[in-house]
């Protein structure tokens, strides 16, 4: 059985944990620069707010309704990532981090009836000790769970999980799910099955496998398996998604020392920024796990993840080789026997879009390029009037603009929350 | 406490005591003993559950009585259940606030510790939530 985990809007849920007036008031997060819309809670959601689009397009609208804007706070975020999987640890033998605010863990051996009570106290556990919702699938597959995740997330009776686990079940939440909603399908193939007639994850299982193979690819045809109940993507195996990738390695001997630690650290991160620059993309985080083994409980046991959200999105090696280091120097501990050590990285976009700074490319010609296309578009939508604004809040981002940023609650002593 | 004799630094060469994590005890020594050689963290001694502990700043005098007073850091663990009689941190109203819960029958009180401060009864149609545990609070003396 699999399981996934993740945060509902999570860096809108995570300004609301030391601000706890925020609960009630629809809150947005915006990117670097305070460009775009990275994070909308579910009122803002419900106004027509699209994810991702450029923030002073809604100006008005988030006066209009009250709207609490904050400028992205990284360093809370990536704190808080790194509690939540300390916590899902502490409840499941293994897991694997999946971006930022989601991870999948395996749940074998476990009954109907302690699947059922586990995933409710961590639901609770994360909520009473955190502060954040967060939604929980379960199933026989990776991309069941998935599928089963977004049922909890937007069906409230499920009370934020849903455990997919009979036959009934599972064709039910195919016959629901939207192909374009299939984890590892995407809206790119949406439109050429939908002109096939295939407009559910149901149709889908049904399709011929050689067909599916030639049209949707291998990795294709290991979805539709999963989706028919077969796993046949494990944790940390490479996903049709390509979310995040993995390096790590289970080590043959007892591990007690950093600097061994961070020999394996370094080649870990060499290799998956190898992977990254390979597929052309970028990453915007990356997460060092270091952990004792589960399974040998007479062990000291250890869990614990450096969560590190990076300026810039790159796959540049030595700064992702200096940042997974400073991340396992927080985390070390010595006296415990490791057993493994992962590095993920995620948030990861192609190349070409690099999103927030658009001045750290070591191109300026292209620097240069980018920025006339972006004021030429604001300016042809929204008028000359713009331009001036537009114009002006790129400037100002070159200082790295951030004017609503809430503290650093959890990472600097001097913005710490207080209380009266 | 008295001070009874005052030593000055260099009588005293520095020596390290390696500090044995379990009991001497007569039998086979514990292969836990090889982690001899430990160094005291804070961190061991104030934090029993990481991913659940925050660090709040106190502010203003309203549980001076306890100890708290404005500007220490008060430990704070979310993973405990609040008794009667914990220091708890509360929203209150969309306000956090540390006070010292009271439950008598099916009444809910937050006291403050100093006498200038009335106890709140916290009534059901308000917006209230038991945040966290205090477990310790950090006065620096200087």
């Amino acid at each position: 059985m699999y399981g996934v985990v993740d945060c509902n809007n999570f860096y809108a849920s995570c300004e609301r944990i030391f601000q706890p007036k925020l609960e009630k008031l629809p809150v947005v997060v915006l990117s670097n620069n305070d460009g775009c819309i990275i994070s909308r809670s579910k009122e803002v959601k419900q106004l027509g707010v699209q994810m991702g689009s450029a923030a002073f397009k809604y100006k008005d609208l988030f006066k209009r309704y009250n709207v609490q804007v904050f400028s992205a706070n990284f360093p809370l975020y990536a704190d808080i990532s790194s509690r939540i999987m300390k916590t899902v640890a502490e409840f499941v033998p293994e897991l694997e981090i999946y971006s930022i605010d989601e991870a999948f863990f395996t749940l074998n051996g476990w009954s109907k009836e302690y699947i059922v009570e586990q995933s409710q106290k961590l639901h609770s556990a994360i909520l009473k000790r955190i502060g954040m919702p967060v939604s929980i699938g379960i199933s026989d597959t990776k991309t069941l769970s998935k599928a089963a995740n977004e049922i909890a997330k937007t069906i409230e009776s499920y009370k934020g999980v849903c455990i997919i686990n009979s036959e009934p079940q599972r064709i039910s939440l195919l016959k629901s799910l939207e192909v374009g909603d299939i984890w590892g399908i995407g809206r790119q193939l949406e439109s050429r099955l939908n002109s096939l007639g295939i407009y559910n994850a149901y149709q889908l299982t049904c399709c011929d496998d050689n067909w599916i193979q030639k049209e949707l690819t291998i990795s294709g045809l290991k979805t539709v398996m999963e989706l028919r109940g077969t796993s046949c993507i494990e944790l940390e195996s490479i996903h049709p998604a390509k979310k995040s990738i993995i390096s790590s390695k289970s080590f043959g001997h007892k591990v007690t020392a950093l600097h061994e630690l961070e020999e394996s650290v370094s080649s870990f991160t060499a290799r998956a920024a190898e992977k990254l620059r390979e597929e052309h993309e970028v990453a915007s985080t990356i997460h060092v796990t270091i952990t004792t083994n589960f399974y040998r409980q007479q062990d000291k046991q250890y869990y614990n993840v450096a969560t590190s959200v990076l300026p810039w999105p790159t796959n540049y090696s030595p700064t992702l080789i200096e940042t997974a280091l400073k991340g396992l120097k927080r985390i070390y501990k010595p006296g415990y026997n490791y057993k493994k050590a992962v590095i993920t990285l995620s948030g990861l976009v192609s190349e070409d879009i690099v999103q927030g700074n658009l001045f750290h490319s070591t191109d300026s010609s292209k620097v240069e390029r980018k920025l006339m296309n972006v004021m030429d578009t604001l300016n042809n939508e929204w008028g000359s009037g713009t331009l001036q604004y537009a114009a002006e809040g790129i400037a100002k981002s070159w200082r790295g603009k951030s004017e609503n940023r809430s503290q650093r609650f959890t990472t600097k002593w001097g913005e710490l929350p207080v209380v009266k | 406490m008295q001070v009874t004799h005052v030593f000055s630094s260099t009588e005293f060469p520095s020596l390290s005591f390696p500090l044995y994590t379990s009991p001497v005890s007569a039998g086979f020594p514990s292969p836990a003993d090889d982690f001899a050689d430990t160094k005291l963290d804070l961190n061991d001694y104030l934090v029993k559950h990481p991913a659940a502990t925050f660090f709040v700043r106190a502010s203003g005098d309203s549980m001076i009585d306890a100890g708290i007073h404005s500007e220490d850091i008060l430990i704070v663990d979310r993973s405990l259940e609040a008794q009667n009689g914990s220091i708890i941190i509360a929203v209150l109203n969309g306000e956090l606030t540390v006070k010292r819960l009271q439950k008598k029958e099916k009444r809910i009180y937050l006291l403050a510790e100093n006498t200038a401060y009335k106890p709140i009864e916290v009534t059901e149609d308000e917006d209230f939530l038991i945040w966290g545990v205090v477990t310790s609070v950090i006065h620096k003396v200087q």
